[in-house]
């Protein structure tokens, strides 16, 4: 049977319903990208795994870096060397990549870099909500925002030919709402770019910025940023629109989803305006702005998070010393605040509109008059992570310590009835946290948790520190052989080990960095590692770690439970669920209060099993304290 | 009669088939020629957390997908509880299909009895206090029939076709876009879940 053509591949003229995130890889395919590198992190994940998916076919490297620094110096080199390359990541990925990042302007790229990036304002999946748009300025790097699928394809073949052209990185900030909407994309052709291959070290200036070096590699970078501000003011990637049909009540500005909100908004109160609708969000086509703005006597400058555009624009008419406009932001507003935070929705901006035009908000609508229970996200039933915070609790209450956080799926631990890992700054940050808390706190037992992933993203140096500086606590790493919270993405402890992992073709030979190996290299001398489903094991090994004199590790083992058991599911080799005897059990419900497994419900006063959700680990028996166990195993059972 | 706008906001579980609900709808509006687009918003990769889809047909794709209070025409709940929660999405005698299948919250287990999970019967009664389109599908009964139980969500959709005529789509249309979407292995059960679900009356 011939293979059909991945929908991503097709020719021109074609159109296809695509995720934002597939349409940046539609935009890559266009554009002839030929490196691509990243770190995983919601709301990008998804474009990695595409690439990877359809990398033999695409003719796109991809590859999963360890971290997000290191995919910007993947994808930034190769690009200087002439391979047009793509590097993404979330929002706090930039974070970790901006040491490297803020120097890409300093350097001549003929190969062309775009860098996207995902910023997270809700937050749905974050563990802030910060605004990106200022490492544009800080990085002197122009910076582009769509506002739907389409956009966000053409916006990234926009990116490579003005990279390629004016040899220097370009930045697309996209948000959550636009990677994760799917529309009809119109597609275009594929380029054939003929870059040539080379290195030339002494290029403008080279690429070694020191003091001595750095003053012409700034002044190309500064160079370069007044041709996008030229291209911006030309017309660029900007549409005037007039909506309604009425006379225009106000002038607008605004970009990516909040333009898109705002037509909705605007439609739902029959308002009419006029708006000044932005692709290139840095530099500003002030030119343009200052014109939009003289035609209209009131204008809203409307953007989510921080008042990037509004700073910048007021700088601009105080230059000119235009002042017959009245400026609507957010900065000098009453509700500064509340603007400042979450998203603009549509609803909201009904209501911010309704207010500014004196329009009656025309929403109507009717909310349940029933007490609804919050639904916090949990870990699966089956998780190794529970398991482990039950073992750690039991710890940690008996020791009376304290446990630091990391970035995962165990970063729930925090939430009841484990109350594990209370202090969380980013990816990483867990070790350093129990380092300095026991410099503060010398009599106090204290551990940190960390995932497979975060050990090689960012917590190397942390555990390198600890042992260096002789930190005494207790690390324990949650292995489940995949970056899991983030989709099941391939990490250096993945290998072929875990069950259920998505194969791709790159990966599919790749042997497991140990991580019980590097941790002795280091000079760990205390690494024990124990199967997580057994919360005895894990207690006794917790509490001969915290025995050492020196910082000790024990490393719990599971492979993700969610991928596993969709594997197994898949196979018809799923274990059968357990049920509750209740001739036998005495409602004692240790199994309900002290692990909170979602498959184990409360029917009426007692606890029942939910056989849809089991996955037939039996872990839960392990917290009930009666000898013969009322929790057992189903004998009959078919799953669907 | 069919409108030429459509809303349609789909909420639930993660891994209930929230994301295929609106991928089937979506796929037959852009076989009947319609513009589409469609919204996610879910969580992290973990179960047990509400994973909500919004559908738009026939709008302005200059325009934001995101169903936002009071819009949504249809309201498809996978999870019972999950139908109150988004309630306040429903226009003014929108319809609402929900999956009497129910997934206990944490806070419902945890708590000593002063948060409760409310009755299918408090939940349809609160439901038709807001509009007479309510149906209660016991979806899960009869995926459990059919022998898989990723065909809740289809079973929903044809209860909705049977018993609405706003949707811009038709029934064939909806077909066409499950052979589309959907891995072939499971075409036909999921057209049978389909079939099972026209049955439904209001
Ligand atoms: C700097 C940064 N990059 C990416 C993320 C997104 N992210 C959150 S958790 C995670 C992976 C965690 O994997 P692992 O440590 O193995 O834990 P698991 O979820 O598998 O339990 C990622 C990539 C983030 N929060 N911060
Ligand atoms: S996705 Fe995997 S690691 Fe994350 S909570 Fe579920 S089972 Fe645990």
């Amino acid at each position: 049977m011939a293979s059909k053509t991945h929908p991503l591949l097709m020719d021109a003229p074609y159109k296809e319903m695509l995720l934002g995130n597939d349409a940046f890889v539609r935009g890559m395919i266009e554009a002839g990208v030929k490196v691509s590198a990243a770190y995983p992190g919601s709301p990008t994940s998804e474009i990695g795994m595409r690439l990877a998916e359809i990398a033999d076919k695409s003719g796109i490297y991809f590859e999963f870096s360890t971290n997000e620094k290191v995919a910007t110096e993947v994808a930034a080199s190769a690009a200087i060397g002439g391979a047009p390359a793509v590097c993404f990541m979330k929002s706090v990925g930039l974070n970790v990549a901006a040491d490297s990042f803020v120097q890409l302007s300093l350097f001549t790229i003929p190969g062309g870099l775009v860098v996207i990036l995902g910023d997270d304002p809700g937050p749905h999946s974050s563990q802030n909500e910060q605004d990106n748009r200022h490492y544009a300025k800080i990085g002197h790097i122009p910076m582009l925002e769509p506002a739907n699928a389409q956009e966000a394809k053409d916006y990234v073949v926009f990116a490579m030919e003005q990279a390629q052209k004016w040899k220097m990185p370009v930045v697309i900030r996209s948000t959550t709402r636009i990677c994760h909407q799917t529309g009809l994309v119109e597609y275009g052709p594929k380029k054939e770019v003929n870059i040539e291959r080379g290195y030339d070290p002494e290029r403008d200036g080279g690429y070694v910025p020191l003091p001595a070096t750095l003053k012409p590699l700034k002044e190309k970078s500064l160079r370069n940023l007044k041709k996008w501000e030229d291209l911006a003011n030309s017309g660029a990637l900007l549409r005037e629109e007039k909506v309604g049909d009425g006379e225009p009540q106000i002038g607008i500005i605004t970009a990516g989803h909040a333009y898109a909100a705002t037509k909705a908004a605007l439609r739902k109160l029959e308002a009419s305006a006029n708006i000044l609708k932005l692709g290139i969000i840095y530099p500003l086509p002030m030119k343009k702005i200052v014109e939009f703005i003289k035609k209209n006597k009131t204008v809203k400058i409307l953007e989510e998070l921080d008042p990037f555009i509004e700073e910048l624009v007021k700088v601009e008419l105080y230059e000119q010393g235009v002042t017959g406009t009245k400026i609507i932001g957010k900065s000098k507003e009453e509700d500064y605040e509340d603007l400042m935070i979450s998203e603009y929705d549509t609803a909201r901006l009904v209501g911010m509109f309704s207010k500014l035009l004196n329009i009656p908000n025309p929403i109507r609508y009717h909310t349940s008059k029933l007490a609804i229970p919050r639904r916090s996200p949990v870990l699966c039933p089956g998780c190794g992570h529970r398991t482990a915070f039950h073992a750690a609790k039991i710890v940690m209450d008996k020791m009376k310590g304290y446990s630091m956080a990391d970035i995962g799926c165990y970063s729930l631990g925090y939430l009841d009835p484990h109350n594990q890992g209370t202090l969380l700054y980013s990816m990483g940050s867990g070790v350093p946290a129990s380092s300095g808390m026991k410099l503060a706190l010398p009599d106090t037992p204290i551990m940190s948790f960390v995932g497979d992933s975060t050990f090689f993203h960012a917590a190397m140096p942390g555990i390198v520190n600890a042992v260096f500086n002789k930190h005494k606590h207790v690390l324990m790493v949650m292995d489940n052989g995949i970056s899991a919270m983030t989709g099941h993405q391939p990490n250096p402890n993945t290998g072929k080990k875990s069950i259920g992992a998505p194969v791709f073709s790159k990966y599919k030979d790749t042997e497991t960095i140990s991580i019980d190996d590097t941790l002795k290299a280091w000079g760990v001398k205390f690494v024990k590692r124990i199967p997580a489903y057994n919360v005895a094991a894990l207690v006794e090994a917790l509490e001969e770690a915290f025995a050492q004199d020196e910082f000790a590790v024990v490393i719990q083992e599971e492979p993700c439970a969610l991928m596993r058991s969709r594997a197994e599911l898949r196979a018809g080799t799923l274990a059968n669920p357990y049920q509750i005897d209740h001739d036998i059990c005495r409602n004692i419900q240790n199994c309900l209060a002290d692990f909170a497994c979602p498959a184990i419900e409360k029917k009426g006063e007692k606890p029942q099993i939910n056989t849809d959700l089991c996955i037939g680990c039996g872990c839960c028996v392990q917290t009930c304290p009666l000898k013969v166990k009322p929790i057992k195993q189903m004998e009959e059972f078919s799953r669907i | 009669m069919t409108g030429k706008t459509l809303k349609v906001h789909v909420t639930g579980m993660g891994g209930q088939g929230i994301g295929s609900t609106t991928r089937v709808l979506a796929t037959a509006a852009k076989l009947a020629g319609l513009s589409v687009m469609t919204m996610e918003t879910h969580g992290l990769a973990q179960r047990g957390g509400v994973v909500v889809s919004d559908l738009a047909i026939g709008y302005d794709p200059t325009e934001s997908p995101q169903c936002t209070i009071g819009e949504a025409d249809v309201l498809i709940a996978l999870e019972a509880l999950e139908s109150l929660r988004s309630l306040p999405k429903l226009r003014e005698k929108g319809i609402i299909v929900v999956n009497t299948t129910t997934y206990q919250p944490l806070a419902v287990r945890h708590s000593k009895g002063e948060i409760k999970y409310p009755s299918l019967e408090e939940i349809e009664a609160d439901l038709k206090r807001v509009t007479p389109n309510v149906l209660m599908v016991p979806a899960q009964k009869d995926a459990q029939e059919l022998g898989v139980s990723r065909t809740m969500n289809m079973i929903l959709i044809g209860a909705l076709v049977a018993n609405t005529d706003i949707l811009p789509i038709s029934k064939e249309q909806i077909i066409d876009g499950m052979k589309a979407i959907l891995p072939p292995k499971y075409v036909d059960v999921n057209l049978r879940a389909f079939e099972k679900g026209l049955s439904y009356k209001l």
